[in-house]
This record gives structure tokens, C-alpha cells and sequence, in this order.
């Protein structure tokens, strides 16, 4: 019958594994943080640490079948089964916790993702393009940009050699044109007339060969030097970057 | 020797002060549609010092007739000027063009094309200088404020309203007089007004 009571200072012991735990727990996931840091920004790490630990250590605590109260090995008669209630509350404890460190990862994410600026470009048959010929060279392009932008101009680029943009249309938000940029012929120019983070376009594309394929354009700020800011696509962002800024 | 080059640097000063004087400029177009080839009436076509960048300055501007066409001469001692068209449906346009170096040169455009914006989205820049050279069509001017008032980017709209002392001049009175449908605005000032009176 005495086996059965609750173990006597079982609330020391449980708070005593979570403070060891925790500690623990923290050095693991700041190796563990440099160790993946290719993969996943610091910053995320840190906002999941102490949650995952405090997760992880209830689950251990919640699948031990005995406690040793004495806390010797020797002194195994002493050994008693903690309480099914004990047990359902450290599982719970470690659900919440694997929860708090869900929203804390996305929520890291989204942030870090909010800080990024990035183009989308589509291929699409746009009727404002047909005039140009081919309805097949178009793209609906979205402009996220987290800088300043009024006063700026953004400047609208072919990747390939023969192409050319001919024209932009369709902006989103009021936009003035300025046409041709100067140290690329090919490439077009167009002023944001208020502030924006998010805006599209379509981008009519000409091929000097007449092929009716594109390779796609690229997208940035001008900054004056004569170079193009180029944003980085979509597509080509980090997985938790592409998950965070659908957030 | 250097008598040729005092005089070389004479008449180079000349020239300069020739070419700076200010001219009269007869500027010429068509504006139209991209794609459709149809006219835009009721456009506004302005002359601006420079394209980009800051401290740009208007030398003058007028709108365009029903027919989209717009002819207009203007002072200037620019030798490269700036034309700017603005509409609220379209993307606006900004060409540098260079002015002649004659006593009356003329600037003709031919046809300025001019892009649609997004289904719903509005231009706003300019708008004030825009709807004040409409003040010659009374109808085209009432009309060109209900379009502003029924953008779909209306917090723009609110957000120049705040700041822009000519907008809000042109939109309250235009509101008094009852020529547009202020509803829209009214409803959102009444509730930005209300809670600070008691502060008055």
C-alpha cells in the first residue's frame, strides 16, 4: 500500500528536474542552434529554446514509470509509482509547451520573413500586352519592398540578352513612368507615387529573335550608382522564410 | 594668342546668355489610350523642370481637350524640359524632351500613350493641380472629384485629405456645394472629429 502513495518531496524532485533540465536544455539547443545555423537563423532558435526544453523535459518526467524520492540507486525499496494524475499533468505540461514552442517558431519566422523584400514574376497572357504582338511574353509581377519608397524608382529588367521590357501596365497603386533606364536600353523605369510595401505590375517583353518564350525579368530599386538593387525572388527564398511570409 | 581666347571666352558668354534667355515654347500632342488607341480627354499635361529627383518645378501646364489633344505655349529658358501627364486611371508618364535652341521652338509630342492602372486603383499625385486646370469644365471637374472620392484606395485619398491643405480646400467645398457624394469621406470625418471636441 505504501508503494502506491505519492512519493514524499515529489514537488521538489519535479521542480528540481525541470530547473536541471532547463539548463540543460539551453546548452543543448545553443549547440544545436550553431549547429544548424546554415539551415535556421539563430533568431528563430532562440525564440523556440526554452519552450522546446520545458517540452521535452515534462515528456521525460511524464514516461518515468518510478521516482526514487531518496534519490539513491542503493535504495531501491524506497521506489513508488507517481499518481495518474501526475503523470496526465506533466503530458499536458509538455503539450502546452510543444504549442508555445510552435507559435513561438512562427512567429519568429514571420517576423524575420516581414523584414524581407522580394519579387514575385509570373508568366501571363496579358490583353494589355497583345498589342505588342505576342501575348505569350508577359509577367504579373509583386513587389514587396520594407524600404522607404517614395522618391524611389524601380527598375524592370529582362534576364535573357534578346529580350527587351516595352512596357509596364496595370500598376496596383499610382505610379508614374519614366521610361528607358539609361545604362540599360532594355530594361524600364518606373516611379512609385506613394508609399507602398506591396504592389504589382505587368511587364510587357519583347525578343529581339521574336521567340515566344521568355526567360523572365529582374526586378529592383535603381540606386543612382548606375547599378540595380536586385530583389531576390520569391522562389529562391528559404523555406522558412517562404513559410514565414505567408504568415 | 591671347586675344583670340578673350575673345573666344567673350563670345562663349554670349552664347550663353542667348541660349539661357527665356523663350516662348509651343508644346504639342496626343494623348491616348495604350493598346486601345483611343483618346484621353481631360488629361493633364504639365512642363517640369526635370524629370527625377527633387526640387522638380513646374513651368506650366494644361489639360487636354475632349479629343485628348493639348496644345499650349509656355515661357521657359529651359533647354531640356520635363513633360509630365497625369490622369487618375492611368499611369502617369514623365519624357524629358529637349527644346530646340531657336527664338520660338516647338515641342511635338505626337502621341503620348499612356497605360492602364489595376482595375480599382488610382493615381493620386497631382491630383489638386489636375482638378484646379479643370476649373474651365465645371462637369469634367465634378466628375474628376467623384472619381477620387470613389477610389478603391480611398485611405490614400483620407491620408492626402489630411496633409494636402489644397485637396481638402477642393473636396470641402466641392462637398458643401453638394456636387459630389461626400458620403463616404463625411462618414469617416465625423467619427475622427467626434471624440476630440470635447478637447476644444
Amino acid at each position: 500500500m505504501a508503494g502506491t502513495k505519492p512519493p514524499k518531496g515529489a514537488w521538489e524532485k519535479v521542480g528540481a528536474l525541470i530547473a536541471c533540465g532547463l539548463a540543460a536544455g539551453e546548452v543543448t539547443t545553443k549547440i544545436l542552434g550553431y549547429a544548424l545555423q546554415a539551415l535556421v537563423p539563430s533568431e528563430v532558435i532562440s525564440a523556440t529554446t526554452a519552450p522546446l526544453s520545458v517540452a521535452i523535459l515534462t515528456l521525460v518526467a511524464a514516461r518515468q514509470k518510478t521516482w526514487t524520492p531518496g534519490g539513491s540507486e542503493s535504495n531501491s525499496k524506497q521506489k513508488s509509482s507517481p499518481s495518474k494524475a501526475w503523470t496526465r499533468n506533466l503530458y499536458l505540461a509538455s503539450l502546452v509547451s510543444s504549442i508555445a514552442t510552435l507559435i513561438g517558431f512562427l512567429g519568429a519566422i514571420r517576423e524575420r520573413a516581414h523584414r524581407l523584400s522580394f519579387i514575385e514574376a509570373q508568366p501571363t497572357e496579358a490583353q494589355i500586352c497583345a498589342i505588342e504582338g505576342s501575348k505569350s511574353l508577359a509577367y504579373k509581377t509583386t513587389v514587396t519592398l520594407r524600404e522607404p519608397t517614395v522618391g524611389s524608382v524601380i527598375v524592370i529588367c529582362p534576364l535573357s540578352f534578346d529580350e527587351y521590357v516595352v512596357a509596364v501596365a496595370e500598376a496596383t497603386i499610382g505610379v508614374d513612368e519614366l521610361g528607358q533606364w539609361p545604362v540599360d536600353v532594355r530594361c524600364q523605369r518606373i516611379a512609385p507615387m506613394e508609399d507602398f510595401e506591396s504592389f504589382s505590375f505587368t511587364a510587357c517583353m519583347g525578343s529581339v529573335s521574336g521567340r515566344k518564350t521568355s526567360e523572365g525579368i529582374y526586378v529592383g530599386p535603381d540606386t543612382s550608382s548606375g547599378s540595380i538593387k536586385r530583389l531576390v525572388e520569391r522562389r529562391n527564398l528559404k523555406w522558412h522564410e517562404q513559410i514565414g511570409s505567408l504568415l | 594668342m591671347a586675344r583670340t581666347n578673350w575673345i573666344f571666352a567673350l563670345a562663349s558668354i554670349l552664347i550663353a546668355a542667348v541660349s539661357a534667355e527665356a523663350r516662348i515654347v509651343q508644346v504639342t500632342g496626343k494623348v491616348v489610350e495604350y493598346g486601345s488607341n483611343e483618346a484621353v480627354p481631360y488629361a493633364y499635361v504639365q512642363l517640369l523642370n526635370k524629370c527625377s529627383g527633387e526640387a522638380t518645378e513646374a513651368a506650366g501646364g494644361k489639360h487636354t481637350d475632349s479629343q485628348g489633344d493639348f496644345s499650349f505655349a509656355i515661357e521657359t529658358e529651359l533647354e531640356q524640359v520635363c513633360v509630365w501627364v497625369r490622369t487618375n486611371r492611368y499611369m502617369g508618364i514623365r519624357k524629358a524632351v529637349k527644346v530646340e535652341n531657336k527664338p520660338s521652338p516647338n515641342v511635338a509630342l505626337g502621341k503620348v500613350f499612356l497605360k492602364p492602372l489595376a482595375a480599382g486603383a488610382l493615381n493620386l499625385d497631382g491630383a489638386v493641380k489636375h482638378y484646379q486646370s479643370l476649373a474651365d469644365v465645371p462637369d469634367i471637374q465634378r466628375e474628376f472629384l467623384a472619381e477620387l472620392l470613389s477610389a478603391n484606395n480611398s485611405e490614400q485619398i483620407e491620408a492626402r485629405y489630411e496633409t494636402d491643405p489644397a485637396l481638402r480646400l477642393a473636396i470641402d467645398r466641392a462637398c458643401r456645394q453638394g456636387d459630389v457624394d461626400c458620403s463616404r469621406l463625411g462618414a469617416r470625418d465625423k467619427e475622427k472629429t467626434a471624440p476630440s471636441q470635447p478637447m476644444h
